[in-house]
């Protein structure tokens, strides 16, 4: 065993007598708070800088109390809090995904983007940009830019329904087939998109660009009420699954020998995974990284059970997205970057620097 | 009291398991062997429920296997497996509480038994090391202790608790080997029910109250282990030549194995004997 390097692995925080739950209630209370501090401080940054003080005042709601609503009180309100939300839901039901995968497969390097549950509400988006609005639909008056979220979260949700399908016989769902068919599907999936792209034109090109790199800008509250009601009942439903997971981590028929529904469990998993990625991909585009570098760090201070995991998962899932969006916007104000390319810069070394140095500990 | 009634297995064309009745009493160590293929670890997985049977049905407790809710089960019998392999960084401690995911009992309670199978294991200042740095032999020791915890933490009486060991002692040095089948021995004398696969004759010889010897899917012969290890049956069964020495002092043959089996033995219809001719 190489013992160097797997003591580079020890948890950051093992309390002596090997039960972390104290440790990760700790970590649950911290991460809340920075939790709260983030958030405020997502109010406050931006190309116009605003005093915490103000945002304080805004929140509260004293200072449009007597005149016209201030350009402060409008930029809070109206772009920065439901990019803000928005930020925090989908970084909390992309963490999430990613713990809630790695569990299911039992692989620490899976991800919502590896079984091919993003690229399929993205090829559900490209083919909304590019082909624009379908013929039946077209007497409803819906436009294309409200058509996406729906278009998105069908796609996650077919493809996982799909891959479950494949991957289901009588009762039983194989991890492997399941693996291997998300990678097949996420791969005729990006076909289909290139193939989308390939006759787009080249102000489709800019959109499909941008959306493919995954950005937060363009929040508002309509599109926050529209995930909400996907994300919140998925991140719920991880309540009820963390049992189960941590049991199927002994691997399939241990699980059922300690008492685990093995087949809802994974029904239920697979749902959640679907409901979280469909609708964060609907709004915020593909954006990679965060469902793997989170779950990674934190099972390194408070270990693998689902039940602390989980939460802890959300809550930095939803720090780290609102940082990197905060980076977004002001490394290069006005402008800003796609926020996929800050999670990208910051998670690729991330995850390359996890892949060398788990080499030795993978076969253990 | 598990109950296999004409149950069989086939996957596809190949038949795993002929169709078989057998009941399993507890208070008795039920040893299963045979060669690799003979059908121990698909009787194993018919009795876990794992797989359903071909034909027929298994019982427990006078009740269909498949009527019973998983985490009803789950209080009442637990099974080691062959080996465990983690991919995710639990401690000691944190593995053996699985066990205890079927229990209602309070934390502090789980507390005392995750300590005390631990220590019954030998692995008592090990709880808060990584599972994944232990070597296989104490990570298999840590899954008994899991599997101790799951049936220590039942309210059910002993006579309706089993635990199932399917090749339980295959990457254990042999003190930890005797030491496990003897937390085996002591579950049986308190009333549970033990069925185990095995490898090891002696310590089938030794151990077993009942053995099931087994030839491709079939059951050779179903008796005590005095009886069961004949020369004879297990020339057939292995498609070796053993020498059985009785000591003399009451204690059981020791079996050693001489070479392959000789050409006129029924045993050597079987793989061994074609890959010799």
């Amino acid at each position: 065993m190489p013992s160097g390097s797997v003591k580079a692995t020890l948890p950051l925080m093992l309390r002596g007598d090997g039960d972390r739950q104290e440790v990760s209630a700790i970590v649950l209370i911290a991460l809340g708070g920075l939790f709260l501090l983030v958030c405020l401080a997502s109010l406050a940054v931006g190309p116009v800088p605003i005093p915490l003080s103000e945002v304080l005042l805004i929140l509260i709601g004293t200072e449009s109390g007597q005149s016209a609503v201030s350009a402060s009180e409008l930029v809070v309100r109206d772009i920065r809090a439901p990019r803000t939300v928005m930020g925090a839901l989908v970084g909390a039901a992309l963490a999430a995904s990613g713990a809630t995968l790695q569990s299911l497969f039992r692989n620490p390097l899976a991800d919502p983007g590896l079984v091919g549950v993003s690229a399929g509400a993205a090829l559900a988006a490209v083919t909304v940009i590019v082909l624009g609005v379908p013929p039946i639909l077209l007497n409803t008056g819906i436009t294309t830019f409200e058509l996406l979220p729906p278009a998105a979260f069908i796609g996650g949700l077919l493809t996982t329904v799909l891959l479950y399908a494949i991957a289901t016989r009588q009762g039983r769902t194989s991890t492997a087939t399941m693996l291997l068919a998300g990678i097949a599907i996420a791969a005729l999936a990006s076909a289909l998109t290139g193939v989308l792209v390939f006759i787009s034109t080249d102000q489709q090109l800019r959109d499909l660009t941008f959306w493919s790199l995954g950005s937060l800008a363009g929040a508002t509250w309509y599109k926050c009420a529209a995930i909400v009601a996907f994300i919140f009942p998925a991140l719920l439903m991880s309540r009820f699954v963390a049992n189960g997971l941590n049991g199927l981590l002994l691997g399939e028929s241990q699980a059922l020998h300690i008492g685990i529904q093995v087949q809802r469990t994974k029904i239920l998993a697979v749902l959640l995974v679907a409901l979280a990625v469909g609708a964060s991909v609907a709004v915020s585009g593909i954006i990679g990284f965060v469902g793997i570098v989170v779950p990674h760090i934190l099972r390194l201070i408070i270990g693998p059970d689902n039940r602390f995991l989980l939460p802890a998962c959300m809550l930095l899932g939803a720090v780290l997205l609102l940082s990197a969006d905060m980076i977004a916007r002001v490394v290069v104000a006005p402008a800003e970057l796609p926020i996929g390319i800050v999670t990208a810069v910051l998670g690729g070394p991330f995850f390359l620097w996890l892949l060398l140095r788990q080499r030795g500990l993978v076969d253990v | 009291m598990f109950e296999l009634k004409s149950t069989s297995l086939n996957y596809g064309d190949t038949t795993a398991l002929w169709p078989y009745s057998r009941q399993f009493k507890p208070g008795r160590i039920t040893v299963l062997v045979g060669a690799n293929g003979a059908g121990k670890t698909t009787i194993m997985s018919l009795l876990t429920g794992e797989r359903t049977p071909s034909t027929g049905a298994v019982f427990f407790q006078n009740r269909n296997l498949n009527t019973w809710k998983v985490h009803e089960i789950a209080q009442r019998r637990a099974v080691l497996p062959q080996r465990t392999h983690l991919s995710f960084p639990f401690t000691v401690y944190e593995v053996v509480g699985l066990g205890l995911m079927a229990s209602t009992r309070p934390p502090y309670e789980r507390k005392r038994l995750i300590g005390e199978m631990l220590a019954r294991v030998g692995l008592a200042d090990h709880r808060s090391r990584l599972y994944q740095q232990l070597s296989g032999g104490e990570q298999q020791r840590v899954q008994l202790a899991r599997v101790l915890c799951q049936l220590e933490a039942s309210d059910e009486p002993p006579k309706d608790r089993y635990l199932l060991l399917d090749e339980p002692v295959t990457s254990l040095d042999i003190r930890h080997q005797i030491s496990t089948m003897e937390i085996a021995r002591s579950y049986a004398s308190q009333g549970l029910g033990v069925i185990a696969v095995l490898h090891d004759l002696n310590l089938a010889a030794h151990y077993a109250d009942e053995v099931i010897v087994m030839r491709e899917g079939r059951v050779l012969t179903d008796c005590p282990p005095a009886y069961a290890f004949d020369p004879d049956i297990i020339e057939e069964a292995f498609g070796v030549r053993p020498e059985i020495v009785d000591r003399g002092d009451g204690l059981m043959p020791f079996i050693s194995v001489l070479g392959p089996a000789s050409p006129d033995m029924p045993g050597t219809h079987g793989t061994s004997g074609q890959a010799r001719n």
